[in-house]
């Protein structure tokens, strides 16, 4: 796999724990599935970490897609202390990653575009955005469903 | 827990740094409330960051079938709003 939306040496690490998985912070990028895609990868949890009942986890990873590909007219509102913290001065520095709740049947699944990822491309540097409006200002869905697919 | 009371206009400091004023009080028992505090400190509605750790583990949950998913994800229509017209 070539890099998925060209974050630095495929590796992205937290600026806070990942909610959720209290010790994750350190991921690398990677292809998902056998299909090159640029526009999804799996996310994969580099540190020991602990999942509920603090029952060790073998393995954290999640599925990615870039929102832009999918809902071209996506835009997610960064506060000012983010964006510093993650030393973005432009939004071609950042990479959007919505993580998607996979589900049987397929059509079934979601992505959260209320709070994706936010990645430096250069650093590796990113954040998981928490919404700071109003649910009822936010557009973009904890659960989005997909468009549907396209008929082969 | 340390519990307070405070009227409207009072305020309350925590480390110095961090100030919350109780704003006002509705009939319906809302409290709005303004916090003043340093850029790089966090301030979230607990109940926002509860439902991102859900919706956090419940993708987590292990695929199985990764080429069947990937496979279906590649046929996404990845332009909805083009070729309407």
């Amino acid at each position: 796999m070539d890099t998925f939306l060209n974050i630095a040496n495929n590796s992205i690490t937290l600026l806070t724990d990942l909610p959720g998985f209290p010790g994750a912070r350190h991921f690398i990028i990677e292809q998902f599935g056998s299909i090159e895609e640029n526009v999804f990868a799996r996310i994969k949890c580099l540190d020991k970490i602990e999942g509920e009942n603090g029952v060790p986890l073998s393995e954290l990873s999640l599925l990615v897609i870039s929102p832009h590909a999918i809902w071209p007219d996506y835009e997610i509102y960064l506060e000012a202390s983010v964006a510093e913290a993650l030393g973005l001065k432009s939004a071609e520095d950042a990479a959007t990653l919505a993580i998607v709740h996979l589900k049987k049947p397929f059509e079934q699944s979601t992505v959260n575009l209320y709070s994706p990822i936010i990645v430096n491309i250069h650093t590796g540097l990113g954040d998981q955005i928490i919404p700071q409006d109003t649910d009822e200002e936010i557009k973009w869905r904890l659960q989005t469903p997909f468009p549907e697919v396209a008929v082969v | 827990m340390l519990a307070l009371t405070r009227e409207p206009g009072q305020k309350i400091v925590i480390g110095g740094g961090i100030s919350i004023v109780v704003l006002s009080v509705s009939q319906n028992g809302r409290v709005r409330l303004g916090i003043e505090a340093p850029a790089d400190v966090r301030i979230d509605r607990e109940e926002v960051i509860q439902k991102i750790k859900q919706e956090n583990m419940n993708a987590a949950q292990v695929v199985t079938d990764t080429d069947e998913a990937a496979e279906w994800l590649s046929r996404i229509n990845r332009n909805p709003n083009k070729g309407t017209s």
